[in-house]
Protein backbone atom coordinates (compact mmCIF):
# COMPACT_ATOMS: atom_id res chain seq x y z
CA UNK A 1 0.00 0.00 0.00
CA UNK A 2 1.05 3.40 -0.74
CA UNK A 3 0.65 6.88 -0.95
CA UNK A 4 -2.30 7.92 -3.68
CA UNK A 5 -0.08 11.28 -4.69
CA UNK A 6 2.79 10.15 -4.84
CA UNK A 7 2.16 7.11 -6.20
CA UNK A 8 0.19 8.25 -9.50
CA UNK A 9 3.46 10.77 -9.63
CA UNK A 10 5.66 8.27 -10.26
CA UNK A 11 3.41 6.05 -12.55
CA UNK A 12 3.76 9.39 -15.28
CA UNK A 13 6.87 10.72 -14.28
CA UNK A 14 7.83 6.94 -15.14
CA UNK A 15 7.03 8.11 -18.76
CA UNK A 16 10.21 8.93 -20.65
CA UNK A 17 11.34 9.90 -24.06
CA UNK A 18 13.93 7.53 -25.84
CA UNK A 19 17.00 9.08 -26.28
CA UNK A 20 16.63 8.82 -30.40
CA UNK A 21 12.99 10.61 -29.66
CA UNK A 22 14.67 13.28 -27.56
CA UNK A 23 17.33 13.47 -30.76
CA UNK A 24 14.40 13.98 -32.86
CA UNK A 25 12.71 17.28 -30.99
CA UNK A 26 16.19 18.69 -31.23
CA UNK A 27 16.97 18.54 -34.45
CA UNK A 28 13.35 19.54 -35.54
CA UNK A 29 14.33 22.42 -32.86
CA UNK A 30 17.97 23.10 -34.66
CA UNK A 31 16.33 22.34 -38.32
CA UNK A 32 13.12 25.17 -37.93
CA UNK A 33 15.42 27.06 -35.05
CA UNK A 34 18.72 27.11 -35.80
CA UNK A 35 20.71 27.93 -32.78
CA UNK A 36 23.19 31.06 -34.75
CA UNK A 37 20.19 32.78 -35.85
CA UNK A 38 18.39 33.04 -32.90
CA UNK A 39 21.67 34.28 -31.29
CA UNK A 40 22.26 36.75 -34.12
CA UNK A 41 19.12 37.99 -33.91
CA UNK A 42 19.32 38.70 -30.14
CA UNK A 43 23.11 40.45 -30.32
CA UNK A 44 20.90 42.58 -33.08
CA UNK A 45 18.66 44.07 -31.16
CA UNK A 46 18.28 47.58 -31.11
CA UNK A 47 19.14 49.51 -28.22
CA UNK A 48 21.86 46.39 -26.88
CA UNK A 49 25.12 48.26 -27.45
CA UNK A 50 26.52 51.13 -29.29
CA UNK A 51 27.50 50.72 -32.65
CA UNK A 52 31.01 50.29 -32.47
CA UNK A 53 30.47 47.81 -29.53
CA UNK A 54 27.65 45.87 -32.04
CA UNK A 55 30.62 45.77 -34.45
CA UNK A 56 32.94 43.96 -32.41
CA UNK A 57 30.45 41.84 -30.18
CA UNK A 58 29.45 40.50 -33.86
CA UNK A 59 33.05 40.08 -35.49
CA UNK A 60 33.56 38.19 -31.54
CA UNK A 61 30.56 36.08 -32.01
CA UNK A 62 31.18 35.50 -35.43
CA UNK A 63 34.48 33.82 -34.42
CA UNK A 64 33.03 31.89 -31.35
CA UNK A 65 30.15 30.67 -33.11
CA UNK A 66 31.55 30.20 -37.05
CA UNK A 67 31.13 26.16 -35.95
CA UNK A 68 27.59 26.59 -35.74
CA UNK A 69 27.18 28.83 -39.04
CA UNK A 70 29.30 26.56 -40.91
CA UNK A 71 26.63 24.00 -39.40
CA UNK A 72 28.63 21.13 -39.10
CA UNK A 73 28.00 19.24 -35.84
CA UNK A 74 29.95 20.46 -33.42
CA UNK A 75 30.88 17.16 -31.99
CA UNK A 76 32.69 15.96 -35.33
CA UNK A 77 34.28 19.33 -35.45
CA UNK A 78 35.95 18.83 -31.60
CA UNK A 79 36.37 15.24 -32.42
CA UNK A 80 38.52 15.77 -35.38
CA UNK A 81 40.60 18.84 -33.54
CA UNK A 82 41.28 15.93 -30.83
CA UNK A 83 41.87 13.42 -33.50
CA UNK A 84 44.68 15.72 -35.45
CA UNK A 85 46.22 16.04 -32.16
CA UNK A 86 46.43 13.17 -30.81
CA UNK A 87 48.04 11.59 -34.09
CA UNK A 88 50.85 14.12 -34.63
CA UNK A 89 51.27 15.30 -30.90
CA UNK A 90 52.80 18.58 -29.87
CA UNK A 91 55.68 18.07 -27.12
CA UNK A 92 54.83 18.48 -23.61
CA UNK A 93 55.03 21.70 -21.59
CA UNK A 94 55.01 19.86 -18.19
CA UNK A 95 55.63 16.57 -17.74
CA UNK A 96 53.99 15.31 -13.82
CA UNK A 97 51.92 12.17 -12.59
CA UNK A 98 49.12 13.92 -10.96
CA UNK A 99 46.34 15.99 -11.77
CA UNK A 100 47.72 18.60 -8.56
CA UNK A 101 50.73 18.82 -9.43
CA UNK A 102 50.14 19.56 -13.08
CA UNK A 103 47.41 21.90 -12.30
CA UNK A 104 49.73 24.99 -11.03
CA UNK A 105 50.90 25.43 -14.65
CA UNK A 106 48.14 26.54 -15.79
CA UNK A 107 47.42 29.44 -14.00
CA UNK A 108 46.88 31.86 -17.16
CA UNK A 109 43.40 29.63 -17.04
CA UNK A 110 40.11 30.79 -15.84
CA UNK A 111 39.15 27.28 -14.95
CA UNK A 112 40.50 24.42 -12.65
CA UNK A 113 41.11 21.09 -14.28
CA UNK A 114 39.12 18.26 -12.87
CA UNK A 115 39.01 14.53 -12.46
CA UNK A 116 36.30 12.45 -13.85
CA UNK A 117 34.64 9.28 -13.05
CA UNK A 118 35.22 7.93 -16.46
CA UNK A 119 38.57 8.66 -16.19
CA UNK A 120 39.70 6.76 -12.40
CA UNK A 121 43.23 5.81 -13.80
CA UNK A 122 43.80 9.37 -14.71
CA UNK A 123 46.48 9.74 -11.55
CA UNK A 124 48.26 6.41 -12.28
CA UNK A 125 48.71 7.58 -15.87
CA UNK A 126 49.43 11.14 -16.66
CA UNK A 127 52.25 11.69 -18.50
CA UNK A 128 51.79 15.90 -18.73
CA UNK A 129 49.91 18.55 -20.07
CA UNK A 130 50.11 21.40 -22.38
CA UNK A 131 47.96 24.37 -23.27
CA UNK A 132 45.65 23.71 -26.42
CA UNK A 133 42.66 25.16 -27.95
CA UNK A 134 39.50 23.55 -29.09
CA UNK A 135 37.08 25.83 -31.19
CA UNK A 136 38.91 28.46 -30.33
CA UNK A 137 38.55 28.07 -26.68
CA UNK A 138 41.68 27.73 -24.46
CA UNK A 139 42.08 24.61 -23.35
CA UNK A 140 44.16 21.77 -21.32
CA UNK A 141 45.14 18.80 -23.63
CA UNK A 142 46.59 16.03 -21.48
CA UNK A 143 48.24 12.77 -22.11
CA UNK A 144 48.14 9.78 -20.53
CA UNK A 145 50.72 6.53 -21.18
CA UNK A 146 51.57 3.29 -20.47
CA UNK A 147 54.03 2.14 -18.10
CA UNK A 148 56.21 2.29 -20.36
CA UNK A 149 55.51 6.56 -20.72
CA UNK A 150 54.80 5.67 -24.31
CA UNK A 151 51.65 8.08 -24.33
CA UNK A 152 48.31 6.45 -25.51
CA UNK A 153 45.20 8.68 -24.47
CA UNK A 154 45.05 12.37 -25.29
CA UNK A 155 42.78 14.31 -23.00
CA UNK A 156 41.24 17.85 -23.15
CA UNK A 157 39.54 19.72 -20.84
CA UNK A 158 37.33 22.98 -21.55
CA UNK A 159 35.13 25.51 -19.47
CA UNK A 160 31.42 23.87 -20.85
CA UNK A 161 29.45 27.27 -22.88
CA UNK A 162 26.19 26.31 -23.74
CA UNK A 163 26.02 28.70 -26.06
CA UNK A 164 28.64 27.43 -28.30
CA UNK A 165 28.25 23.29 -27.38
CA UNK A 166 24.08 23.86 -26.77
CA UNK A 167 22.72 21.44 -24.53
CA UNK A 168 22.91 18.13 -26.72
CA UNK A 169 26.42 16.51 -24.77
CA UNK A 170 25.90 14.19 -22.41
CA UNK A 171 26.21 15.51 -19.31
CA UNK A 172 27.64 12.88 -16.81
CA UNK A 173 26.13 14.14 -13.51
CA UNK A 174 22.59 14.06 -14.77
CA UNK A 175 23.35 10.44 -15.39
CA UNK A 176 23.95 10.17 -19.09
CA UNK A 177 26.70 8.46 -20.95
CA UNK A 178 29.01 9.88 -23.35
CA UNK A 179 28.60 10.34 -26.97
CA UNK A 180 31.30 8.36 -28.92
CA UNK A 181 32.34 9.95 -32.04
CA UNK A 182 34.83 8.63 -34.70
CA UNK A 183 37.26 11.03 -36.45
CA UNK A 184 40.39 10.33 -38.13
CA UNK A 185 40.01 6.73 -37.56
CA UNK A 186 40.12 7.45 -33.68
CA UNK A 187 37.56 6.60 -31.43
CA UNK A 188 36.48 9.69 -29.36
CA UNK A 189 34.57 10.18 -26.28
CA UNK A 190 32.85 13.47 -25.65
CA UNK A 191 31.04 14.49 -22.64
CA UNK A 192 30.68 17.14 -20.05
CA UNK A 193 31.14 17.09 -16.46
CA UNK A 194 31.47 19.33 -13.41
CA UNK A 195 31.12 22.39 -15.73
CA UNK A 196 33.96 21.39 -18.18
CA UNK A 197 34.00 19.32 -21.13
CA UNK A 198 35.87 16.24 -21.62
CA UNK A 199 37.02 14.66 -24.81
CA UNK A 200 39.25 11.69 -24.44
CA UNK A 201 40.76 9.48 -27.12
CA UNK A 202 40.14 6.07 -26.65
CA UNK A 203 41.96 2.74 -27.25
CA UNK A 204 39.60 0.44 -29.93
CA UNK B 1 16.41 26.24 -27.01
CA UNK B 2 13.37 23.95 -25.66
CA UNK B 3 15.82 21.50 -22.91
CA UNK B 4 15.63 18.01 -22.60
CA UNK B 5 13.84 18.51 -19.38
CA UNK B 6 11.42 20.15 -20.52
CA UNK B 7 10.54 17.46 -23.29
CA UNK B 8 10.50 15.17 -20.93
CA UNK B 9 7.78 17.36 -18.79
CA UNK B 10 5.87 17.55 -21.67
CA UNK B 11 6.18 14.41 -22.98
CA UNK B 12 4.74 13.06 -19.77
CA UNK B 13 1.42 15.62 -20.39
CA UNK B 14 0.88 14.02 -23.62
CA UNK B 15 1.11 10.52 -21.66
CA UNK B 16 -1.62 12.11 -19.30
CA UNK B 17 -4.04 13.33 -22.17
CA UNK B 18 -3.78 9.96 -24.23
CA UNK B 19 -2.13 7.01 -21.89
CA UNK B 20 -0.37 5.74 -24.99
CA UNK B 21 3.08 6.39 -25.20
CA UNK B 22 3.42 6.99 -29.68
CA UNK B 23 0.66 9.05 -29.17
CA UNK B 24 2.07 11.10 -26.68
CA UNK B 25 4.92 11.63 -28.63
CA UNK B 26 2.94 12.57 -31.88
CA UNK B 27 1.14 14.77 -30.12
CA UNK B 28 4.40 17.02 -28.44
CA UNK B 29 6.84 16.56 -32.05
CA UNK B 30 3.54 17.98 -33.73
CA UNK B 31 2.78 20.45 -31.38
CA UNK B 32 6.63 21.18 -30.77
CA UNK B 33 6.52 21.85 -35.18
CA UNK B 34 3.53 24.31 -34.57
CA UNK B 35 5.33 26.53 -31.54
CA UNK B 36 8.77 26.62 -33.39
CA UNK B 37 6.35 27.46 -36.80
CA UNK B 38 5.02 30.54 -34.93
CA UNK B 39 8.38 31.59 -33.39
CA UNK B 40 9.63 33.58 -37.12
CA UNK B 41 9.42 37.04 -36.01
CA UNK B 42 13.03 37.70 -35.09
CA UNK B 43 12.23 39.36 -31.72
CA UNK B 44 9.10 37.22 -30.93
CA UNK B 45 9.58 35.43 -27.59
CA UNK B 46 6.72 33.58 -25.89
CA UNK B 47 7.40 34.15 -21.66
CA UNK B 48 6.45 30.53 -20.77
CA UNK B 49 7.07 28.46 -23.99
CA UNK B 50 6.89 24.85 -22.13
CA UNK B 51 3.17 26.51 -20.97
CA UNK B 52 2.29 27.51 -25.12
CA UNK B 53 3.57 24.17 -26.17
CA UNK B 54 1.18 22.35 -23.50
CA UNK B 55 -1.76 24.65 -24.86
CA UNK B 56 -0.93 23.19 -28.36
CA UNK B 57 -0.75 20.23 -27.64
CA UNK B 58 -3.88 20.14 -26.07
CA UNK B 59 -5.75 21.62 -28.61
CA UNK B 60 -4.73 19.47 -31.17
CA UNK B 61 -5.92 16.66 -28.74
CA UNK B 62 -8.99 17.29 -28.18
CA UNK B 63 -9.71 18.90 -31.89
CA UNK B 64 -8.72 14.98 -32.60
CA UNK B 65 -10.71 13.01 -30.29
CA UNK B 66 -13.75 15.67 -31.31
CA UNK B 67 -14.74 16.05 -27.63
CA UNK B 68 -15.40 19.08 -25.58
CA UNK B 69 -13.22 20.63 -23.70
CA UNK B 70 -15.45 22.01 -20.86
CA UNK B 71 -16.52 20.03 -18.38
CA UNK B 72 -20.42 19.51 -17.19
CA UNK B 73 -22.25 22.67 -16.26
CA UNK B 74 -21.79 23.68 -13.12
CA UNK B 75 -23.58 22.70 -9.71
CA UNK B 76 -24.17 24.44 -6.29
CA UNK B 77 -21.97 21.94 -4.34
CA UNK B 78 -18.88 24.16 -4.95
CA UNK B 79 -15.66 22.32 -2.65
CA UNK B 80 -12.53 23.81 -3.17
CA UNK B 81 -10.42 21.30 -5.62
CA UNK B 82 -7.16 21.47 -3.43
CA UNK B 83 -9.55 20.51 -0.46
CA UNK B 84 -11.20 18.17 -2.05
CA UNK B 85 -8.53 16.65 -3.96
CA UNK B 86 -6.05 16.91 -1.20
CA UNK B 87 -8.14 14.38 0.62
CA UNK B 88 -6.87 12.09 -1.93
CA UNK B 89 -3.10 12.76 -1.60
CA UNK B 90 -2.88 10.38 1.84
CA UNK B 91 -5.15 7.57 0.30
CA UNK B 92 -3.55 3.88 0.57
CA UNK B 93 -4.17 2.12 -2.85
CA UNK B 94 -2.58 -0.80 -4.82
CA UNK B 95 -0.19 -0.44 -7.25
CA UNK B 96 -2.06 -2.82 -9.65
CA UNK B 97 -5.35 -0.46 -8.81
CA UNK B 98 -3.88 2.99 -9.06
CA UNK B 99 -2.71 1.39 -13.18
CA UNK B 100 -6.31 0.51 -13.44
CA UNK B 101 -8.08 3.61 -12.29
CA UNK B 102 -5.43 5.73 -14.20
CA UNK B 103 -6.38 3.56 -17.45
CA UNK B 104 -10.33 4.41 -16.66
CA UNK B 105 -10.08 8.13 -16.30
CA UNK B 106 -10.60 10.15 -19.01
CA UNK B 107 -8.34 12.60 -20.81
CA UNK B 108 -9.58 15.61 -19.24
CA UNK B 109 -9.71 14.16 -15.89
CA UNK B 110 -5.83 12.78 -16.25
CA UNK B 111 -4.86 16.38 -16.97
CA UNK B 112 -6.13 17.57 -14.10
CA UNK B 113 -4.08 14.72 -12.28
CA UNK B 114 -1.31 15.99 -14.17
CA UNK B 115 -1.15 19.84 -13.32
CA UNK B 116 -2.48 18.71 -9.71
CA UNK B 117 0.41 16.69 -9.09
CA UNK B 118 3.39 17.28 -11.85
CA UNK B 119 2.92 20.96 -12.28
CA UNK B 120 1.64 21.13 -8.43
CA UNK B 121 -0.65 24.37 -9.48
CA UNK B 122 -3.49 25.73 -7.87
CA UNK B 123 -7.28 25.28 -8.46
CA UNK B 124 -6.86 29.01 -10.12
CA UNK B 125 -4.01 27.96 -12.17
CA UNK B 126 -5.28 24.87 -13.26
CA UNK B 127 -8.32 26.60 -14.43
CA UNK B 128 -6.61 29.26 -16.15
CA UNK B 129 -4.41 26.29 -18.08
CA UNK B 130 -7.54 24.07 -19.07
CA UNK B 131 -9.24 27.54 -20.05
CA UNK B 132 -12.70 27.06 -17.86
CA UNK B 133 -14.21 28.61 -15.25
CA UNK B 134 -12.65 27.95 -11.44
CA UNK B 135 -15.80 27.00 -10.59
CA UNK B 136 -16.73 24.49 -13.43
CA UNK B 137 -12.95 23.21 -12.61
CA UNK B 138 -14.37 22.61 -8.90
CA UNK B 139 -17.22 20.34 -10.28
CA UNK B 140 -14.79 18.82 -12.07
CA UNK B 141 -12.80 17.88 -9.40
CA UNK B 142 -15.51 16.84 -6.86
CA UNK B 143 -16.63 14.52 -9.88
CA UNK B 144 -13.33 12.82 -9.84
CA UNK B 145 -12.73 12.50 -6.30
CA UNK B 146 -16.06 10.66 -6.42
CA UNK B 147 -14.76 8.79 -9.21
CA UNK B 148 -11.34 7.70 -7.51
CA UNK B 149 -12.72 6.88 -4.21
CA UNK B 150 -15.54 4.43 -5.93
CA UNK B 151 -12.75 2.88 -8.42
CA UNK B 152 -10.80 2.23 -5.01
CA UNK B 153 -13.41 0.78 -2.95
CA UNK B 154 -15.00 -1.62 -5.93
CA UNK B 155 -10.94 -2.67 -6.68
CA UNK B 156 -10.85 -3.59 -3.21
CA UNK B 157 -14.00 -5.35 -2.75
CA UNK B 158 -13.00 -7.39 -5.93
CA UNK B 159 -10.10 -8.18 -4.62
CA UNK B 160 -11.05 -9.33 -1.49
CA UNK B 161 -13.54 -11.51 -2.79
CA UNK B 162 -11.43 -13.30 -4.77
CA UNK B 163 -8.92 -14.21 -2.06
Amino acid sequence: MSNFKQNLGNLIEKQHLAPYQIDTLLELQERLHPAPRKKLNRILAPGWLGMSALVAGFAALVLLLYPLIAYEPILNKIANEVAANHLSPKPMEIHRNRLTEIQPYFSKLDFRLASSRLLPQMDNKLIGGRYGIIQGVDAVQLCLGDEHGNKIQTIYQIPYQPDMFGNRIPDLDRGEKPVIVYARGIKIAIWREKGLLFAATREE
Amino acid sequence: MITRDTLQLLYQYGYSLTNQEATAFDLLHDALEHYLAQQTHPFHSVSSPESRIRQLMRQQFFDQIQTPQSAPAMNNNIIDLLDDLNSLEQLDIQDDILQTLWDNLVPAEREILYLWIIKGYTSPKIAEQIECSRGVLLTRAHHLRQKIASHIEMASKQRDAST
